[in-house]
């Protein structure tokens, strides 16, 4: 009669329903693991990407980055993460814009994530365009100015179709408009080239603290003046020259080739100019301009992740 | 005469039978106890953990469509209740103008979460006026005419978008161009017909807005979804222009009434506060 009882099959049973209640349980905490460490990995990623993004705009490298031709791509490294892969894309658009695609990738091979950003540089601009952009300038250098934009010799630039004003007098012009480049005044533009002069690179930005005479030297860049500036001995700058106080051109004087904005520009006593003292070149004001630019993001246009 | 041992071997006595009853009555009522509490316990389970999926649904809808926006941009209209914003669609790259008014994007550079749509989707368009300058760049928005297949000057393969706006404003679109495509919706907390409350979607088309559709929910009764603005000093804000930061409050509700080891009987409800900061520069 015991063999017959159904204690037995009723413990069974109850165990049989504990095991699988117990695997439930287990199969719901795994899930909520495996869950946890997928959600963990795509924080990984994404911060992974977020960072060399910042990374790449914080340690922009003007020499390589802005010197890409338009519509080319290059891939600087970035600081590797723990676990993640790591691809960095710099991308020229245009003149200004780049475009920036971060990609990380979780080793484990599971997750992964792509931000993309557009920026632009924030370089020095000098507009209106024209040869020379002065408040008063006497007759003989007003009549050393040329507008008609040129290409410096042996420079790779677009060819040139316009004719910019030689000289653009401002006479009444107060200093807040007259030294205003962009959104730069003149101090921003000075704190600028404290910033990002003095390298040996083949676009200078020179900041003089005062006057600054220059005789028959050359250089190629931005040349910006805290003072007065003499040329002469036929000194050549390709570029762009902002002078705080006047220009003055002595002897054989000297060319630029580019732009320049001062407050005077004179012809001193005995000057005889061998070629035109400014011929105006769109193509060296805007390499000069924004060979040391720095890129900001464009506001309306916040990074998002590649669906 | 039988042995009196295998009389006493066939038989159970009365205090055997009642020993087994009582034994065997605990038993059932430990299995039945075990059952009903695991039953119980498996429903909570249940409960709790599709109100968590459901949570990790709408902070990943919500937290997918904030983070890209751009505030000054894309933020409408705020509410404690709903947010109304232009949700990212698409971004890519202009790589060609075919005609005025007609832009045309490579698609290896063209991130589109669906294919544009002329009904819903409007675009903005950075153009750079005066390369000199940055002092004129800007965006310009239009209307998407039309999308087609196309292809890049190259020969990538690409997608063409029809655009409506000025023609001066067209006219300074070139290649290089960065481009993206927007479809204006609102997130919002709202009520079905059966009563119960929703995290829904709706978008705005040529023919008005659409039906609300749910995206996550059920929300708890009336204050399931909160949302809330704050600036870059944490000061609430009600102007799009200024929030640097966009809370949701979420509140997932299961309105039966379920216990479990340590809980008396009600209405299951998980929550989630999501924090998206705006990615604007």
């Amino acid at each position: 009669m015991a063999r017959r009882g159904f204690v037995l099959a009723a413990v069974l049973y109850a165990l049989v329903l504990l095991a699988a209640l117990s695997a439930a349980g287990f199969f719901a905490a795994l899930q909520e693991a495996r869950i946890g460490r997928n959600r963990a990995a795509l924080l990984r990623v994404q911060a992974a990407a977020a960072s060399a993004m910042s990374e790449t705009i914080a340690g922009w490298d003007p020499l390589s980055f802005n010197a890409i031709p338009a519509g080319t791509a290059i891939a600087p490294g970035a600081t590797s993460a723990p676990g993640v892969a790591l691809s960095v894309e710099v991308r020229r658009l245009s003149d200004r814009l780049y475009l920036l695609r971060t990609t990380a990738r979780d080793s484990g091979g599971g997750a992964g994530r792509t931000l993309e950003q557009v920026v632009r540089l924030r370089g020095l601009d000098v507009v209106p365009r024209a040869a020379v952009r002065a408040r008063s300038a006497d007759s003989v250098a007003a009549a050393a100015l040329s507008g008609a934009d040129q290409n410096p010799a042996g420079w790779d630039c677009p060819a040139t179709h316009d004719t910019v004003t030689a000289l653009m007098a401002q006479p009444s012009a107060t200093d807040s408009v007259f030294y205003r480049f962009g959104d730069r005044d003149w101090a921003s533009v000075t704190a600028w080239a404290v910033a990002v002069g003095g390298g040996s690179d083949s676009i200078e930005v020179r900041l003089a603290a005062g006057d600054l005479m220059l005789s028959g030297v050359r250089y190629l860049g931005v040349l910006i003046v805290n003072g007065n500036l003499t040329m002469s001995g036929g000194t050549e700058v390709v570029g762009i020259v902002l002078v705080r106080g006047w220009v003055r051109l002595e002897g054989a004087g000297g060319t630029v080739r580019g732009s320049v904005v001062a407050s005077q520009l004179i012809a001193g006593q005995g000057y005889t100019p061998a070629a035109p003292a400014v011929v105006y070149s769109s193509c060296a004001v805007l390499r000069a301009g924004l060979a040391h630019a720095y890129p900001e993001g464009l506001v309306g246009f916040p990074p998002w992740s590649v669906f | 005469m039988r042995p009196r041992a295998v009389m006493r071997a066939r038989g159970l006595t009365l205090v055997e039978c009642l020993v087994a009853f009582v034994v065997s009555s605990v038993l059932v009522a430990a299995i039945d106890a075990s059952l009903v509490a695991g039953q119980r316990f498996a429903h909570l389970s249940a409960a709790a953990r599709s109100a968590r999926q459901n949570l990790r649904a709408a902070a990943a809808v919500l937290r997918g469509e904030l983070e890209s926006v751009s505030p000054a941009a894309d933020l409408v209209a705020l509410a404690d209740s709903a947010v109304r914003l232009r949700a990212l669609r698409a971004a890519g790259v202009v790589c060609a103008v075919s005609s005025p008014g007609t832009v045309v994007l490579d698609d290896s550079r063209f991130s589109q979460l669906r294919t544009a749509d002329p009904a819903r989707d409007s675009v903005r368009v950075f153009v750079e006026r005066d390369p000199f300058t940055a002092s004129d760049d800007g965006w310009i928005a239009a209307a998407v005419l039309a999308v087609r297949r196309a292809s890049c000057p190259g020969g990538a393969a690409a997608t063409a978008l029809t655009l409506g706006a000025a023609p001066s404003d067209l006219a300074g679109i070139a290649p290089g161009a960065p481009l993206r495509v927007f479809e204006l919706v609102e997130y919002r907390r709202y009520r079905d017909a059966a009563g119960a409350w929703w995290l829904g979607i709706r978008n705005a088309s040529s023919g008005g807005w659409s039906a609300m559709s749910p995206v996550a929910g059920p929300l708890r009764p009336a204050a399931g979804l909160v949302f809330r603005y704050v600036d870059h000093r944490l000061l609430p804000t009600g102007v799009p222009d200024s929030v640097a930061l966009v809370e949701a409050d979420i509140q997932i509700y299961d309105a039966r009434r379920l216990s479990g080891p340590g809980r008396h009987a009600a209405p299951v409800v998980d929550s989630f506060t999501l924090r998206v900061a705006t990615a604007e520069p």
